[in-house]
């Protein structure tokens, strides 16, 4: 290592930390340079009279296989459950591979998974699309846990708005469109997954698993995750209030985004008006509607 | 407790690291503990319930700030969105001081949540200490630095883990948070003796100390924090408090998580250590 | 006549934002408040997983993804063979961990 910068050997440790595990979980013999980490370890680290360089290296290598692995998997239980633990761990290690951690905080470490699963469907076994659906209300749990909350419209506020005006959506809030019932579906699965749980620590159980048996039919569904007081809930909307939702979220004005919520609609026009009411009370109750963030910042 | 610059004069006693299976206890029972340790990281979102935990929390009970993943020691610039997410926690809570660990772990942006060690050279002496400056001017607050359990060694390092500790500390004038299990466990892993290490720390500079169990493996040590402080490590806290006097004190329990009162109970021990040593100084 | 109809679902869409503001505004929010109440009745279900993690400690990972550490027998951690696929290795080399 004489002569070897700070940053040099900081930047060669990484690359060696982070190469994937043998199957059983050891430090692979050769990089994918083909160097053999044995010569790579000894570049930098010292052995001892219990250790060679490679062994000590090693530890450092599965440690961080074994962190990255156990935050993704506790991100996304059920998906581990859809998948079975083999091919999740394959698909982890895969997506890890080429997503590594770009943050501070592992909470953000499965922010790039479902665009990432669907270049790769080929990691998802045969229920491609309910993976997906899964993964992408897993993921919606995670934001919608923790994101921020922003204050509510106010009445003096909705006093002036009109056709043009924009409205911004709570940052909690998660809107999805999905193939599959798969809120169902991750319900039943977090309740398995707690189960297992161990009871000292609200650990999951993260030992081998054979992929769940589900009896789940295709049927498109319009979901909505969000936290009221601290705690996560999925509420079912309609097609319509979920195009009205990302509509707001998009940006357009009010009257632009209640005609893109109706767009193939088979609400008639006559009851377009109190559905419209209904669920602007409810978003309203829920605290989904807020003043838009451009606005804010001007 | 008598305080030092380092931990802004508080008197700090024996605390806990706070941990999610233990909420429903401290809020129902309300235990006398003098203070929590928290991790940043668990923290340092937008919203929600960990928020809103962490308030509950310091409603009753002071809290300290505790890092992982600072990576003073990682020879690239600090991540300016990760200090101001850090600045508005600690504005939240006031911590009076904050730590994290002298060692690197980040590289071209890229994260491994690891505190890996770092060689014992005089660049990562400069670089790292240039760092803690840097950390300690934009927090405002003062900045302690927690010796970290390693499992491997470099062919480069010039100097034993406490020489580099102690030039790191006075060229960032930082305070030190003496992790007594870390030295422990890393003096298994690399052959020296603990007390040696514990003797030559300046006293005048620790801010606080963290105690802590371990796992042993048969070619090495690991730290777990899953398991009870064994006797070695106390005799090195008793060392550390007779030098330092009465410091304030923290048990650290990651996995295997006990009941609360488990570990408080653990924590408590070092009581009879801090006690001890306030009616040494008192003489 | 189209315009008409905007102008109706415009109304309809404002009057539905200031009831559901002044139901909001009148209860605060608790976990069994009448505002989430009023909302499952509207079709939503409490997500029923604790999402608490905590994902940050300074503590080392040795398990063998989550199995619970190796036996030394195999040649300490690094020997790792046995770890993967049984529940509860040894961690210290004589005693079995404690039932979590």
């Amino acid at each position: 290592m004489s002569g070897m910068s700070l940053e040099t050997m900081q930047r060669r440790m990484l690359a060696a930390v982070m190469q994937p595990l043998t199957p059983e979980d050891t430090m692979r013999e050769r990089n994918e340079a083909g160097e053999r980490m044995a010569d790579v370890a000894a570049e930098f680290v010292a052995p001892n009279d219990r250790l060679t360089a490679f062994e000590r290296l090693e530890i450092y290598n599965r440690q961080y296989w074994f962190r990255l692995l156990g935050a993704l998997g506790e991100d996304f239980p059920a998906l581990r459950r859809v998948l079975g633990s083999r091919r999740f761990d394959a698909l982890a290690v895969a997506y890890l591979k080429e997503h590594p951690s770009r943050s501070f905080t592992l909470r953000n470490l499965g922010r790039e998974l479902v665009g990432w699963m669907r270049k790769h469907p080929e990691y998802l076994g045969r229920r491609k699309r309910l993976a997906l659906d899964v993964a992408r209300v897993e993921w919606a749990c995670v934001e919608a846990f923790d994101n921020g909350e922003l204050a509510p419209l106010t009445a003096e506020e909705i006093g002036d708005l009109h056709g043009g005006s924009r409205l911004g959506l709570q940052a909690h809030l998660q809107l999805l469109e999905l193939d599959f019932p798969a809120d169902d579906v991750v319900l039943e699965l977090h309740q398995r997954e707690r189960k297992g749980a161990s009871e000292g620590g609200a650990r999951p159980e993260m030992g081998e698993m054979k992929p769940e048996a589900l009896d789940v039919e295709r049927r498109r569904t319009w979901l909505a995750v969000h936290r009221a007081d601290g705690s996560l809930y999925y509420r079912r909307i309609t097609k319509e209030e979920y195009q009205t939702l990302t509509a707001l979220g998009r940006g357009l004005g009010l009257g632009e985004a209640l005609g893109a919520g109706f767009r193939r609609s088979r609400i008639g026009p006559a009851e377009r008006p109190a559905a419209l009411q209904e669920w602007f009370a409810h978003w309203a109750g829920l605290s989904w509607l807020t003043k838009p963030e451009i606005e804010e910042r001007a | 407790m008598a305080g030092n610059r380092f931990n802004a004069n508080q008197d700090h006693g024996v605390g806990v690291g706070l941990r999610i299976p233990h909420y429903d206890h401290i809020f129902r029972e309300k235990p006398a503990v003098d203070w929590f340790e928290i991790i940043s990281e668990n923290y340092m979102v937008d919203g929600g319930r960990p928020l809103a935990m962490l308030d509950r929390i310091m409603e009753q009970y002071r809290v300290v700030q505790h890092g992982v993943s600072m990576y003073f020691g990682s020879a690239q610039a600090a991540d300016l969105e990760h200090l101001r997410k850090l600045k508005r926690l600690v504005k939240r809570t006031g911590t009076p001081w904050l730590s994290d660990h002298l060692c690197w772990g980040s590289v071209d942006g890229t994260y491994s949540h690891d505190l890996l060690p770092l060689p014992y050279t005089w660049e990562a002496v400069e670089k790292t200490a240039a760092r803690i400056r840097e950390v300690q001017d934009f927090l405002e607050i003062p900045v302690a630095v927690e010796n970290v359990s390693s499992y491997a060694a470099y062919t480069q390092s010039e100097m034993t883990e406490w020489e580099f500790l102690n030039e790191v500390v006075e060229r960032a004038d930082c305070g030190i948070l003496l992790d007594v299990n870390n030295i422990y466990v890393s003096s298994v892993n690399h052959d020296f003796d603990p007390m040696e290490y514990v003797n030559a720390v300046p006293a005048e500079r620790v801010a606080q100390m963290h105690i802590a169990g371990h796992s042993k493996y048969e070619k090495y040590i690991l730290d777990t924090h899953d398991h009870p402080v064994i006797d070695p490590v106390w005799a090195l806290y008793a060392r550390a408090v007779d030098r330092c006097g009465p410091t304030p004190t923290l048990l650290e329990w990651d996995d295997r998580i006990p009941s609360f009162d488990e570990v408080w109970a653990e924590a408590r021990k070092a009581e009879r250590y801090l006690v001890a040593a306030q009616e040494v100084g008192a003489r | 006549m189209k315009k008409q109809l905007n102008a109706l679902m415009l109304s309809a869409a404002l009057a539905g934002l200031a009831v559901g503001t002044h139901v909001a505004q009148a209860q605060p929010v608790t976990q069994d408040s009448a505002k989430v109440t009023t909302a499952k009745g509207a079709g939503v279900r409490y997500a029923g997983y604790s999402m608490d993690k905590e994902k940050h400690a300074c503590k080392g990972q040795n398990s063998c993804k989550g199995n619970g550490g190796c036996k030394s027998g195999d040649n300490g951690c690094a020997g790792k063979n046995s770890c993967k696929g049984k529940g509860g290795c040894a961690t210290d080399g004589s005693k079995p961990p404690k039932a979590a």
